[in-house]
């Protein structure tokens, strides 16, 4: 039974590997989730010490998206389609920018101070500063 | 030949930097419909099959200046319209700063909770919104709005004013009309906390709708004035002409996303026309389970024609002037006028179950029926099959 447990947590925690959300080690802005959601969603255009953001993803499909999106931006991908089909059919905003994989996404936020964006958190290196891991 | 050749690549050097940052996205609604019983006409179908009533293609194409100033305009084809390709929106935005837009051209009045996405379909669960609610003459607006929005703790909120003119067709007392709205004021504000939002508009607007029949009548009518007491009068409050409409508009929801509840009311006036006064309400719920979203709406539709029957009230139905061809034509115009009246009073009602299957983002099927009833002449009840598809890239 144990040995059972056992496995179920650990094929669980595979499943579920944590999110880092990353910026550029220049940016010192402490980030919660209501705000990481909103720089995501286009609601905030600057982050809470008042620089500009540039929010990134990663591909549709990516196990890392689905993950974001449902535990930080509290969206399945169809919800979060909709929403963004209401904001480009209103011109109120475009979908971030997506990237096709953690290491493109690593390598963009360490070259620009606005950027934000999440990875595997097993993927992270020093070249960008984790603001926050779910 | 060769010099045309030859300026290509500089064209395309020179326009590369502009066409960097121009986005291109676009639409499909295509919805089939017919009502299932022979004869029976609703919402524009009948009995046999038809994409035309609800069906529309967009293409939308918007270029960013630079960060402040980008345009936007929408090409839109609608199977109502025989899909002859319009722009239905052509309009320049400029941020002014993070919380505040300003755009100016042909623009979407935000005057329902789903105005600002009426065409996306992808966007809510129905294949339509609620006829009762949202099936309104005018969408776009000639003009201006001011978009606002902020945010402050658990709470988003914000708030639009609209200015503008808009010309669109109607109908007056069944028979087409051009409606022509001067002097338009919008103001919307909305809130959203989590699950919950709430959102309220309201407008004014100068409303006029020339009909040449109609107008032929009203004139017909103000002549008696010297002879009839309250002729100038009736004719007045008949006519659509230069009057005050005002529109206000109220929605609520709640979306817990297993499974969401939401209302939306509105109500209509044109002071002094023989417009009736038009209130409207729906309630819509459903439930998500995966990709299937199964739901049922209850919608309601009313014109209360008192201030029209007053008019007719105040009249005489006969007059004694001596001269039968007087005394005959105003026998006429007050029982048109009785008519034009009564007919202005309007109770339906609708039911209407559907499901969405989302089969990829940006991809969903569905399929509604709608049990149509109209209360006052049930030989207008009808029931309706749609089945569609929206598509959004």
């Amino acid at each position: 039974m144990k040995k059972w447990l056992l496995a179920l947590s650990l094929f669980s925690s595979a499943a579920w590997a944590d999110i880092a959300v990353i910026v550029h080690p220049s940016n010192n802005d402490v980030l919660n989730k209501p705000t990481i959601s909103r720089l995501f969603l286009n609601k905030a255009k600057t982050f809470p010490s008042g620089s500009p953001v540039t929010p990134l993803t990663l591909s549709e499909g990516n196990a890392s998206t689905d993950e974001f999106n449902g535990k930080v931006l509290n969206k399945t991908s169809a919800q979060l389609t909709a929403f963004w089909a209401k904001l480009v059919f209103t011109g109120k905003g475009q979908p971030p920018k997506a990237l096709a994989s953690d290491s493109d996404a690593i390598a963009a936020v360490a070259n620009d101070p606005s950027a934000i964006a999440y990875v595997d958190a097993s993927a992270v290196d020093d070249s960008v500063r984790v603001v926050a891991t779910f | 030949m060769k010099t045309k050749f030859a300026l290509f690549p500089l064209a395309g050097l020179l326009t590369f930097p502009a066409f960097a940052d121009i986005q291109i996205n676009g639409f499909a609604n295509l919805i089939a419909g017919m009502t299932l019983d022979d004869d029976d006409t609703v919402y524009g179908y009948d009995d046999g099959f038809s994409f035309d009533p609800a069906s529309v293609f967009g293409l939308q194409v918007r270029g960013e200046v630079n960060d402040k100033l980008s345009a936007t305009a929408q090409l839109v084809g609608r199977g109502s319209e025989d899909y002859s390709a319009d722009f239905e929106w052509a309009y320049m935005t400029y941020a002014l700063n993070h919380t505040t837009n300003i755009s100016a051209g042909r623009l979407r009045v935000p005057l329902f909770k789903y105005s600002s996405s009426l065409d996306i379909g992808y966007a809510y669960h129905w294949l339509t919104p609620p006829d009762a609610v949202y099936g309104i003459d005018f969408n776009n607006i000639d003009g201006v709005r001011i978009d606002y929005s902020n945010y402050s703790g658990e709470w988003e909120y914000g708030a639009q004013l609209t200015f503008g003119s808009a010309k669109a067709d109607t109908t007056i007392s069944g028979t087409p009309a051009a409606l022509e709205l001067d002097n338009v004021v919008a103001l919307s504000f909305e809130a959203t906390r989590d699950w919950f939002s709430a959102r309220t508009l309201y407008a004014r607007a100068t409303t006029s709708a020339a009909n040449e029949e109609f107008d032929t009548f009203v004139g017909g009518m103000a002549q008696f004035g010297g002879v009839v007491p309250n002729a100038l009068t009736s004719a007045a409050g008949f006519s659509v002409d230069e009057d005050t409409g005002t529109f206000f508009e109220v929605a609520l929801d709640v979306d817990k996303y297993d499974w969401f509840i939401g209302a939306e009311y509105t109500q209509t006036e044109v002071d002094n026309a023989i417009i009736a006064e038009n209130s409207a309400w729906y309630v819509t719920a459903g439930m998500r389970f995966g990709k299937f979203t199964p739901h049922i709406t209850f919608e309601r539709e009313e014109g209360d024609n008192a201030n029209q029957l007053a008019l007719v009230a105040a009249l005489p139905s006969t007059i004694a002037t001596g001269d039968p061809d007087t005394d005959g034509t105003w026998a006429s115009i007050y029982q048109g006028a009785a008519g034009i009246a009564a007919g202005q009073d309007l109770e339906v009602s609708a039911v209407t179950a559907g499901l969405r299957y989302d089969v990829e983002p940006g991809f969903a099927l569905k399929a509604d029926v709608t049990w149509y009833s109209d209360d006052l002449d049930d030989t207008n009840d009808a029931t309706l099959l749609k089945v569609g598809v929206n598509y959004t890239f």
